[in-house]
């Protein structure tokens, strides 16, 4: 049975780290780059003659000149520490965070420093430390609609040292423990068959003991609000990670309840606009290519590079893209308990057993509504016609004398452009135009005040599909209607797969008392006598209750 | 010559003592010894001094520990440390540098004692 959650919730921006920025200095030493000190990871410390510095302990390294050290000065303190150094940064949008984070890792930390913020030249706030002693400085102080902030330090903890910052977060890990936490719900989710892509979720619900002062949902920065990273701790193991999507203040501030989600729930919001035909293309590349369009870090199986696909993804959300090409590939999407994302062939871990002293009572359920008597794959085959047509013809572009992009919808797709042509006021920049099989990304510029048109020709292909089937011709027939399947083998291999994971398959479904189980998503359970395999792990907490609920369908 | 220093123990760096530390003055001690053997051996080895915060690169610790090896195959050793590598540089290494330096030197002396003065031999001298 589950005793503890814990929470971490970063209060950190998540649109700092794409902004652009500059960072300037008081001095640099000849490895100090100011920007570098904004990520936080693999900073090393260099081997330098300063005053009781390099440390004979193995952790300092002799420069060879590309080292990220964050940000040192030039010069080294004088008596008693003093320095007369900053660092700023500048960044092209303004921002909010609540708190900062310095790490001063090295064997220097500054005492004595300020932090200011500023939009544009106008003074937000200052924070002014004195005596700090700690490796890593943290503040919770809230800081509204800045884009700079500047680190003044005034002395470092020992004479002849450089002062440095290894690296800076404008914003905090906040931990929730079972002392503030009124309630957690929180789970990870897949699909075997990859018929759809179930995003793991959490809500938490807390007691703002002033943490936040705020009465309503307007008082909380809007930046924190959203797309905040959410770590879910069960009895003091990482049970998922998420992202906040939504955050809501009851009883006038004292509660504050926030939902989130995994990466694959945003990703059904926004569309895949690429789609290519391509000639043998594998689905390998097919997913780095959507990974990269929505930006997610995807870690792909190796398998992948060996299935291959004459067809495309058309007009669809980047998570349905996902879910084509990991039916296709007999993979399933899941999210780890870490937040890492996989595109991969289920591979269960060895089974654990519940018995009936761990299922409680009368919440084990069998049920086989979703069960499939056949499978039917429907193979696509495109053949590009030999008579050009026009695809699209766009009439009075608005032009504004300088370069403009436009997508373009073809009347009839998938196709293939042969040409573009435009009226006399238009210049295409066909380097940077982009084709695809359903639409064009077209870039021009024309003449200012002036309207225009744009014409895109090209030969369309037909679209055929054939069938293949296994078990029964009637009933509950799950029909495989992919557009990356168009080589026979692959189809074969697709039906084969999903008529294993579907015919005949129940859904099982139980509360556990759980005690120190490492359960994973698609791993193995032995179930009162049923074995199968886990697709959606929940778990449950608040001051009267702990459940731990699966899951799962037949091995 | 400053006194070259090969004691070091785990208990100085966990008790952050002065001799826990690389400092511009352990540098300097180093690097002189290094001059000062290259002379006497003839080796004609660069020695390269550095400024007080300067950062000790790969070269420059290359260069040392090159220099270290010539020094140390002016014998055939059984007994003092091999010159170490660059890599996590800690305690042991540091005292390894120094160790051979003064163990060359210990020896160089035990050599220059040994010679003949004058090119007389007295009873129980031996001609090397």
């Amino acid at each position: 049975m589950i005793k503890t959650a814990t929470i971490i919730y970063d209060l950190i921006d998540p649109t700092l780290k794409t902004d652009s920025k500059t960072g300037t200095a008081s001095s640099n030493s000849q490895y100090s780059v100011p920007n570098n000190a904004l990520s936080v990871p693999n900073k090393v410390k260099l081997a330098y003659l300063e005053k009781r510095y390099f440390k004979l302990d193995g952790t300092f390294v002799f420069p060879k000149g590309n080292e990220n050290v964050g940000w040192e000065s030039e010069t080294a303190s004088g008596e008693s520490g003093a320095v007369n150094e900053w660092v700023q940064w500048v960044f092209a949008n303004t921002h909010n965070s609540f708190g900062i984070q310095i790490g001063f890792n090295g064997g220097t930390i500054a005492t004595d420093f300020t932090i200011e913020y500023f939009n544009n030249d106008t003074p937000i706030g200052t924070i002014t430390v004195t005596d700090n002693t700690e490796t890593t400085y943290s503040d919770a102080s809230t800081m509204l609609d800045w884009n700079k902030v500047k680190i003044s330090i005034t002395k470092v903890n020992n004479v002849g040292q450089r002062a440095r910052m290894s690296y800076v977060v404008f914003g905090v890990s906040d931990e929730y423990t079972s002392d503030e936490l009124m309630r957690v719900t929180a789970s990870r989710a897949t699909d075997l068959t990859a018929e759809k892509i179930d995003a793991g979720e959490c809500e938490f619900e807390f007691y703002n003991n002033g943490r936040f002062d705020i009465k309503s949902i307007k008082d909380l920065p809007s930046d924190i609000q959203q797309n905040i990273n959410i770590q879910v701790y069960f009895d003091n193991k990482i049970f998922g990670s998420y992202v906040s999507r939504g955050t809501s203040v009851g009883d006038n501030g004292k509660t504050i309840t926030i939902q989130g989600y995994d990466d694959f729930f945003t990703l059904g919001e926004t569309y895949f606009l690429k789609g290519k035909i391509a000639s043998n293309k594998s689905l390998y590349n097919w997913a780095v290519e959507v990974a990269n369009d929505c930006g997610i870090n995807l870690i792909i199986d190796d398998s992948l590079k060996n299935v291959f696909s004459n067809g495309y993804i058309g007009y669809v959300p980047h998570r349905e893209a996902l879910r084509l090409i990991a039916e296709a590939g007999n993979c399933i999407i899941r999210t780890d308990r870490n937040g890492y994302n996989y595109l991969a062939p289920h591979t269960p871990t060895a089974a654990i057993n519940f018995d009936a002293n761990k299922i409680i009572k009368e919440s084990f359920d069998v049920d086989n509504s979703q069960k499939i008597d056949g499978v039917v794959v429907e193979r696509y085959t495109y053949v590009l016609s030999s008579t050009a047509v026009g695809l699209a013809e766009i009439q009075d572009v608005a032009l504004i004398g300088e370069e403009q992009s436009m997508w373009v919808d073809f009347a009839t797709f998938p196709a293939s452009v042969d040409s573009v042509a435009a009226s006399a006021n238009i210049t295409i920049d066909t380097v940077k135009t982009e084709y695809y099989s359903d639409r064009a990304l077209v870039y021009f510029t024309g003449t200012a005040n002036e309207t225009g048109w744009i014409t895109i020709i090209g030969k369309s292909y037909a679209t055929s599909k054939t069938s293949i089937l296994s078990g029964a011709d009637s009933g509950n027939i799950k029909t495989i209607s992919n557009t990356l399947i168009t080589n026979s083998t692959v189809a074969e291999s697709v039906l084969a797969h999903q008529t294993a994971r579907t015919q005949n398959i129940y859904m099982y479904s139980a509360n556990l008392y759980i005690a120190d189980e490492d359960l994973s998503l698609g791993g193995e359970v032995n179930l009162n006598g049923e074995n199968i395999y886990m697709t959606k792990i929940s778990n449950y907490v608040d001051a009267e209750t702990a459940e731990t609920n699966i899951v799962g369908y037949d091995k | 010559m400053n006194e070259l220093i090969y004691n070091r123990t785990v208990n100085d760096v966990n008790n952050k003592t002065d001799k826990a530390y690389f400092q511009k003055a352990d540098f300097d001690r180093i690097q002189e010894w290094i001059a000062y053997l290259s002379d006497e051996f003839g080796l004609n080895l660069t020695v390269t001094p550095l400024e007080f915060a300067a950062a000790i690169t790969d070269e420059r610790i290359t260069e040392i520990l090159n220099n270290l090896s010539a020094i140390r195959d002016n014998h055939a050793w059984n007994f003092t440390p091999i010159a170490p590598d660059k890599n996590k540089w800690d305690w042991i290494k540091m005292n390894a540098v120094e160790k051979i330096l003064a163990d060359v030197n210990l020896w160089w002396n035990n050599q220059q004692a040994r010679w003949i003065y004058c090119g007389t031999l007295r009873c129980g001298q031996r001609k090397i």
